[in-house]
C-alpha cells in the first residue's frame, strides 16, 4: 500500500539524487581531461550543458564558456534550479516530508549531506576545487545509496526509489552517449585524433566503464564504446542495465500490489527494451544520435505514463496558503 | 533537587555524587554528543520560524516512585473524569442540569463543537491521548497547571529523551532503577486501536498531519513511524459512501481510526472552515455516522478550557463519586464580580491568562510585571472579562540544568501522557520542560523552552 504522494515524492527523491551524482562525475572528468589534455575544452564544458542543462540558454545570458563558469552554474548557482546545491536542498526537503517512510539511518544521511553542503560557497569552491566539491558529493551519494540497499526492506517504498533512479540513469546515459555520438559518422582532422581519443575514455570514465573496456577491448574505438555504454547488461550504468531495472521494479511493484499488472508503463517499457535491442546492430551504425534520441524519448513517455497511472491521485501541496495553516495549527 | 533547607533531596543523592565524579569536559562532551544526535536526526521544533533541534538538557530529571504513585492515580481519575464530562456535554448535559457548571461555561467555550452534538464515538472515547501539565511548587505539592486534550505534543521527545540518555549517559542508570517508557508507542497503538468503530479484527489507522510546514511535525512523523502506520496529509484523504479512505497508487484504501493533529476548524471543509486545505470534505459526516474514529475526538476543547478548569475539582466529584486525588491551582473566574474585584486588587500577585491563549503567550506574571503592563492586561479584562482568567502564582520547582558548561537552577514543569484506550494508561515520568532562560517561568517549546528525560525511580 502506498500514498500516491509518497509514491511520487520517493520517486522524485531519488531521480534528484542520481542527477547530482550524475552531476559531481561529469564535472570531475571533464575536468580531469582539460587538464589532461591541456586545451581550452570550450567544447566539452558546452556539451555538459547540453546534458545537465540549458545550453542555448546559458549562452544567451553568458559570455564565455569554461570550466569556471560551467563549473559554478552546475554546482552552487541560484540561478540553476538544478545545481548540485538545489537539488540537495530539493531532495532534502521533500525527503522531510516522507521522513516516516526512510530508514532512520538513511534520514539522517540526508539530512546531513544538507546540511555539510550548505558549507559550501563561492569561495571554498575556489580554496578546495571543483574536485573536493564533486569527491564529497559522490562520497554522499554512496553512502545514501548503500543505506537504501541495507537500512530499508525492500518493499514498495523501497522499489519506488530504485525506480526513480533506474528511469534517471537510463534517461541521462543515453543523452550523455547521445551528444557524443554525434561525432561517429566524422573522422577527426589530423591532430584531433588525440584528442578525440581522450574524449571516449572520458566518456568511458563518467559510467565507471573505463577499466572494464579495457578488460574487453583491445582499443578505443568509437563504435565498441557507444556499444559498451548502450548495450552492456553488466555495467550498472549502461543504458541497458538502467532499463532492465525500470522493467524490474515495476514487475515486482505489481506483485507488491502497489501498481496495476499490465500497466501501460510497462509495456512502455518493454517496447523501450525491445527498440534498444534491434537498433543494436543496424541503426546504432548508422545514425547513433538519432538512435539515442529515441531512447531518451522512450524514457520520456515512461515517466509520464508512470505519472498517470500510479502518481494520478497526488497533489501538490500549493504552498503560500498551506504553509500558514499548517503553521497554525496549535500543538499545545 | 534540593529541598527547603539546602540539602540535597534524598533522590538526588546518588546522581549528585556520581556528577561530582564527572568531570565538566565529559559532561560537555556528552551534551555535544546528545546536540548532535539531536540535529543530524532533524529532532527539531518550530521557533521563531526556524527549525532548531529540540534543545535537551543532559541531567535526568528524578521523581520518587512512591510519590509517583500518587501522582500516576490522580491523573488518570483526572482524565476519567475529564472524558466523561466531554461524553456528557455532547449527550444529555447532565452535569449542567444538577448544577455543577453553567450551560453558559460549556457552550460559550471556544473548544464546544456544536456540530458534533449527539454523536457517540466508539466506547464513548473523546480522551484517547492527554498531557496533563504539573508543577511541583515550593511546598513539594504536586499541582495540575493546564489539561492539554486536543493535540498535546511531546511524546516524541520523551521517548526520544530516554535513547539519547542511554546513548550518552548511561552509567546515571545503574545508580537507579529507572521506569521505562519504551511501553508507550504500544500503549498508543492498543488505544488507538481500541477505537475502532469495526472492532479489533479490522483496525486501520492513520495519522493526519498538517505538513512539514508545522512546528511540531517531526512528532508527527516520528509517531506514524513508531506506530506503523501511513503518514498522511488532508489531500491524501478523501470521503466517499461516507467512509473515509486514503489515495494510494491503485485506488483507495480504508482508513477507520484517524489520529489528527490539526485543529477542529480544520478537519472539514465542508462544514467548517470552508477555507481549510489541511481537512477532508465529509469527515464529520462519516464519524458522525460511526464509520470512522477521530482521535482526539472533535470538540474536547470544552474540557481543556481554561475558563472550565475551575470546574474541574467539582467535575471529578461529580462523575467519579471521589475527591479529587490532585490539587490544582487556585483559580478566578474574572467574569464573575467578585473574583474580578479580587483579581483586579491582586494583580500583583496573580498570573493573568487569556482565555483562548495556548503556547504561553497572552499572559501577565503579576509579579514580574512591570506598572504599566498590569495596568494594560486590568483594561484587557475589564473590556473582555469572560476572556480572562487569574490564578495564584505558583513557584515552579527548579533542577539543575547543564548550561554553558554549568550547573544552573532552571524552572521546570512536568508533562505526564495518558493514553486512553479501555483504561487509562499514564506512561512514567513524562516530558519535563525547562524554561532555558534564567529566572524564566515560560516552558514552552514554542517560546524556545528545553527538555529533559524524566525518572521515575526506585
Amino acid at each position: 500500500m502506498m500514498l500516491a504522494r509518497v509514491a511520487e515524492t520517493l520517486f522524485t527523491v531519488a531521480r534528484d539524487l542520481e542527477r547530482a551524482e550524475t552531476t559531481a562525475r561529469l564535472l570531475e572528468v571533464t575536468h580531469a581531461m582539460e587538464l589532461e589534455t591541456g586545451q581550452s575544452g570550450a567544447e566539452d564544458w558546452g556539451t555538459l550543458l547540453q546534458i545537465l542543462s540549458d545550453h542555448d540558454a546559458f549562452v544567451a545570458a553568458h559570455r564565455t564558456i569554461d570550466g569556471a563558469t560551467v563549473g559554478w552554474h552546475l554546482t552552487l548557482s541560484d540561478e540553476n534550479p538544478d545545481s548540485i546545491q538545489a537539488i540537495v536542498a530539493r531532495a532534502r526537503s521533500r525527503a522531510r516530508s516522507v521522513r516516516d517512510r526512510l530508514s532512520t539511518e538513511l534520514w539522517e544521511a540526508l539530512n546531513g549531506f544538507h546540511i555539510e553542503f550548505a558549507d559550501w560557497d563561492g569561495s571554498r569552491m575556489q580554496r578546495e576545487g571543483v574536485y573536493s566539491l564533486s569527491r564529497v558529493v559522490r562520497q554522499r551519494s554512496y553512502l545514501l545509496q548503500g543505506l537504501i540497499e541495507t537500512t530499508m526492506r525492500h518493499d514498495d517504498h523501497w522499489t519506488f526509489l530504485r525506480l526513480g533512479r533506474a528511469l534517471e540513469r537510463a534517461t541521462l546515459s543515453a543523452r550523455l552517449v547521445g551528444v557524443r555520438a554525434g561525432d561517429l559518422s566524422q573522422s577527426p582532422a589530423d591532430g584531433g585524433a588525440l584528442l578525440e581519443q581522450h574524449r571516449w575514455e572520458s566518456l568511458l570514465r563518467a559510467g565507471f566503464a573505463d577499466e572494464p573496456y579495457a578488460r574487453t577491448h583491445p582499443e578505443i574505438s568509437p563504435r565498441a564504446v557507444v556499444r559498451f555504454l548502450v548495450l552492456d547488461e553488466r555495467l550498472p550504468r549502461s543504458v541497458a542495465y538502467a532499463l532492465g531495472m525500470v522493467e524490474e521494479c515495476q514487475r515486482s511493484l505489481i506483485g507488491d500490489l502497489s501498481m496495476a499488472p499490465e500497466a501501460p508503463p510497462l509495456q512502455l517499457t518493454r517496447e523501450a527494451r525491445a527498440y534498444l535491442d534491434e537498433g543494436a546492430s543496424a541503426e546504432l551504425m548508422l545514425d547513433a544520435a538519432g538512435y539515442l534520441d529515441r531512447v531518451q524519448e522512450y524514457c520520456a513517455r515512461i515517466e509520464r505514463s508512470i505519472r498517470t497511472t500510479c502518481f494520478a491521485a497526488a497533489y501538490r501541496r500549493p504552498g503560500g496558503e498551506w504553509d500558514a495553516q499548517a503553521q497554525g495549527q496549535s500543538q499545545n | 533537587m534540593f529541598a527547603a533547607d539546602g540539602a540535597t533531596r534524598a533522590v538526588y543523592r546518588p546522581l549528585s555524587s556520581r556528577l561530582d565524579r564527572l568531570n565538566a569536559r565529559h559532561l560537555d562532551l556528552r551534551s555535544a554528543l546528545a546536540q548532535d544526535g539531536f540535529v543530524a536526526q532533524g529532532i527539531t521544533f518550530s521557533h521563531d520560524g526556524a527549525e532548531r533541534a529540540f534543545p535537551f538538557d543532559v541531567l535526568p530529571r528524578l521523581i520518587d516512585a512512591e510519590e509517583w504513585q500518587q501522582i500516576e492515580r490522580g491523573i488518570e481519575q483526572r482524565v476519567r473524569a475529564l472524558d466523561a464530562f466531554v461524553r456528557d456535554v455532547y449527550r444529555h448535559r447532565r452535569a449542567v442540569h444538577d448544577g455543577v457548571i453553567p450551560n453558559a461555561r460549556v457552550i460559550n467555550s471556544r473548544g464546544f463543537l456544536r456540530e458534533v452534538m449527539g454523536i457517540t464515538p466508539p466506547l464513548g472515547r473523546h480522551v484517547h491521548l492527554a498531557g496533563i501539565d504539573l508543577v511541583r511548587g515550593g511546598d513539594g505539592r504536586w499541582l495540575v497547571l493546564e489539561d492539554n486534550l486536543r493535540n498535546p505534543s511531546g511524546l516524541s521527545y520523551v521517548l526520544q529523551n530516554r535513547v539519547f540518555m542511554r546513548r550518552v549517559f548511561p552509567e546515571a542508570f545503574s545508580d537507579y532503577r529507572v521506569a521505562p517508557v519504551g511501553q508507550a508507542i504500544s500503549q498508543l497503538r492498543a488505544g488507538l486501536a481500541a477505537a475502532s468503530p469495526d472492532g479489533a479484527g479490522e483496525v486501520r489507522i492513520a495519522v493526519l498531519t498538517p505538513g512539514p510546514e508545522n512546528a511540531a511535525y517531526y512528532e508527527h512523523a516520528f509517531l506514524a513511524q513508531q506506530l506503523g502506520v501511513p503518514l498522511v496529509e488532508g489531500s491524501d484523504l478523501v470521503v466517499r459512501g461516507q467512509r473515509l479512505y486514503m489515495k494510494t497508487t491503485v485506488g483507495r484504501e480504508r482508513v477507520n481510526v484517524l489520529y489528527r493533529r490539526i485543529d477542529d476548524d480544520f478537519l472539514d471543509p465542508s462544514c467548517l472552515r470552508q477555507d481549510s486545505l489541511l481537512g477532508v470534505g465529509g469527515l464529520l459526516q462519516a464519524y458522525r455516522q460511526g464509520n470512522v474514529a477521530i482521535c482526539n475526538a472533535p470538540g474536547n476543547g470544552v474540557a481543556d478550557d481554561k475558563s472550565t478548569y475551575a470546574y474541574v475539582p467539582d467535575l471529578i466529584r461529580y462523575y467519579t463519586h471521589e475527591e479529587p486525588i490532585l490539587d490544582q491551582v487556585q483559580t478566578f473566574l474574572l467574569d464573575r464580580d467578585e473574583d474580578r474585584e479580587y483579581a483586579l486588587d491582586h494583580l500583583e500577585d496573580l498570573v493573568v491568562k487569556s482565555v483562548d491563549g495556548s503556547g504561553g503567550y497572552g499572559i501577565l506574571v503579576g509579579p514580574h510585571a512591570s506598572p504599566e503592563e498590569r495596568d494594560a492586561m486590568a483594561r484587557r479584562v475589564v473590556a473582555d472579562p469572560a476572556g480572562y482568567i487569574a490564578q495564584e502564582t505558583v513557584s515552579l520547582s527548579r533542577a539543575p540544568a547543564y548550561i554553558d558548561g554549568e550547573f544552573r537552577p532552571r524552572h521546570v514543569d512536568l508533562r505526564p501522557f495518558v493514553m486512553f484506550g479501555a483504561q487509562p494508561t499514564v506512561v512514567p515520568g513524562g516530558l519535563t520542560r525547562v524554561a532555558l532562560r534564567e529566572g524564566s517561568l515560560v516552558v514552552n517549546s514554542s517560546q524556545g523552552g528545553g527538555g529533559k528525560d524524566t525518572w521515575v525511580v526506585r
